[in-house]
């Protein structure tokens, strides 16, 4: 992965992959390292644009900062939330207000060619509201999705709810509950994924349309995703 | 003022453009991106074409296997002789070479910019440097001095420049002599505008500085030196010039019973001392600072750059400052209004060096997305 620390980012690689939040960084930057080894990575960049309000700001500066670089393929992560049509199109209508001619996608993960080509993916895909983190409960047994719900409905029994769930936050809590119980407990996702805990099977099948987003993203600049 | 640059063949640049400048410009790249050759080309478009001025020593890096002793104009009304004509064109390519793009000397050398002296009329202006291929008559001068009468055809630089503001474009050709560059009897062109390039490494307590103190002084001026200096040392009341020993150097008083030399205050003092001096003695001209941040801790960077951009804005003087830090981009993002500033990224993309111009707004994002901008 070419900005592995907290350093200033210099954007350089011909893949670009620009994710919702801090978290999914983590995971994609994990998940494209477990995908190609670490040597392989340095083609690919991940950069969170900190939240869908903050998406058109990044972009504004993200085309600035990679001006000349060379950049063939620009893949955009985000989640559904509650709607995966209405993320696909605010994200859609946030490139089209954008004065530089990246070409708009159609279609979910499937690049809307140009330079450069531009992908697009609504997690958790297929319909659903929700988010990364609803395909990463995805990948837990049946026995440990049975604990993990058995756990809010016994605390929902002790607080008093004053609003319903989101979906997709639901989702982040599910994952979380999930990783506090483990020995050492991870709060975010950075011990699970950069102290290499065996906490997610990332080669499950759930996380298939991950693998095929980049494996289109990574395509699309030339550079396959495919270990030698 | 500058509003746009274009270089070609010079240095580490095959062809940089550069389109929106502001009144304060800060310069960022790697190493050897060219952020002080991008300096040293503003210097040699202010000189208008006049040699001494755009081939001075103290603006040029120029090699150590090259003696310095070379850049003393003599004028002469035509070349006359040669000890030995071939070493001479070798030591004439070997001199300028490094100003050339790849060291290739077959590509001119050319800067141009777009500039304005008031927001209704732009000019333009173009500076030129080629090793004119076309032969300088020379007589040439045996070993034992007496003057043969054969004639040898030597090499020579050409100097042109054309400005919108000139009725002519004026060249002018320079040529070794005994280890001298020869220029024409009368190197009269005027420099475009005035510019004052401050370098890494340079001394602050030079007597140049201390004459600068002087005429300020004598202008009652000198309030913009003090309150500079101030950033650092609150307690200073007074600047001053005097001669110590034959010498002129700069003393300030800090409330003890003897004044104090500035060179005994600290870098960071001196440097701001050097920085508003240079500064000042560019009126209406372009100040040009390498390694802005040198000598000043980031807490004060800040205010070092309100003082820069109030002199700037008093002096007329537009500012282009070569930086590799992050702080110091940052202060002069928070220290100078939005409309005056300027980043502007040199990077090295497939071996080709190109800017990229950051607005504020662009600027700020970048911060807040922690993209690099050294």
């Amino acid at each position: 992965m070419a900005d592995e620390s907290n350093r200033s980012i210099e954007v350089t690689a011909p893949t670009q992959i620009l994710v919702e939040g801090k978290y999914d960084k983590i995971f994609f930057k994990a998940f494209i390292r477990h995908a190609l080894g670490k040597e392989k990575c340095s083609n690919i960049q991940v950069h969170s644009y900190d939240g869908t309000r903050k998406f058109k700001k990044f972009l504004k500066s993200f085309q600035a900062v990679s001006k000349f670089v060379g950049i063939q393929s620009v893949g955009i992560v985000r989640d559904a939330d509650e709607s995966e049509a209405s993320a696909f199109q605010s994200l859609r209508d946030s490139l089209k207000s954008m004065d530089f001619n990246w070409e708009i996608p159609d279609e979910m993960n499937v690049p809307a060619q140009g330079t450069p080509s531009v992908t697009a993916l609504i997690l958790p895909g297929d319909g659903r509201p929700g988010a990364l983190e609803t395909l990463l409960c995805d990948t837990l047994t049946d026995e440990l999705t049975v604990c993990v719900d058995e756990y809010f409905k016994c605390a929902e029994r002790c607080i008093k709810e004053t609003g319903s769930h989101n979906t997709a936050k639901r989702a982040k809590a599910r994952a979380r509950v999930y990783l506090a119980a483990h020995k050492p407990p991870d709060t975010d996702f950075r011990d699970s994924f950069y102290k290499k805990y065996d906490y997610w099977n990332l080669e499950h099948p759930a996380l298939g349309i991950v693998r095929e987003f980049l494996e289109v993203v990574s395509g699309a600049s030339g550079f396959p995703l495919a270990r030698e | 003022m500058l509003n746009s640059l274009k270089i070609q063949n010079f240095r580490g640049f095959r062809c940089l453009e550069i389109n929106d400048l502001g009144a304060v410009n800060i310069i960022g790249g790697r190493n050897n991106a060219g952020k002080t050759s991008l300096l040293e080309a503003i210097a040699l478009l202010s000189s208008g074409g006049n040699a001494a001025k755009a081939l001075n020593p103290q603006v040029l890096r120029l090699p150590s296997y090259v003696s310095k002793d070379i850049l003393y104009y003599t004028p002469r009304p035509y070349p006359t002789v040669s000890r030995n004509p071939r070493n001479v064109a070798q030591a004439l390519e070997a001199f300028f070479e490094p100003l050339f793009h790849d060291h290739n000397l077959q590509n001119a050398i050319e800067i141009g910019s777009v500039f304005a002296r008031s927001e209704k009329s732009q000019k333009r202006a173009t500076l030129k440097l080629s090793i004119d291929r076309q032969p300088v008559e020379t007589l040439f001068v045996d070993t034992d001095e007496a003057i043969s009468e054969s004639i040898f055809y030597n090499r020579s630089i050409k100097l042109e420049f054309d400005s919108s503001r000139n009725y002519v474009p004026y060249t002018n050709y320079l040529w070794l002599e005994d280890n001298r560059i020869i220029t024409r009897p009368r190197d009269s062109a005027k420099q475009l505008f005035a510019s004052t390039l401050l370098k890494s490494g340079d001394s602050g307590d030079g007597p140049e500085y201390a004459q600068q103190l002087a005429e300020l002084r004598r202008r009652k001026e000198d309030q913009v030196v003090l309150d500079a200096l101030k950033i650092i040392e609150p307690r200073l009341e007074s600047v001053s010039d005097i001669s110590l020993t034959g010498n002129s150097l700069i003393v300030g008083d800090i409330g003890l019973d003897k004044l104090i030399p500035l060179a005994a205050m600290g870098d960071g003092m001196n440097q701001i001392a050097r920085i508003i001096l240079k500064m000042v003695s560019a009126q209406d001209g372009v100040a040009l600072i390498d390694e802005v941040e040198n000598g000043f801790h980031y807490s004060i960077q800040e205010n070092v750059w309100r003082a820069i951009d109030e002199t700037a804005r008093r002096s007329n003087i537009q500012v282009f400052a070569a930086t590799h830090s992050r702080e110091c981009v940052l202060s002069a993002h928070e220290a100078i209004k939005p409309e005056r500033l300027r980043y502007h990224r040199l990077e090295q993309i497939d071996s080709e060096i190109r800017c990229r111009t950051y607005s504020p707004d662009i600027l700020e994002s970048a911060f807040e997305f922690n993209f690099e901008v050294r």
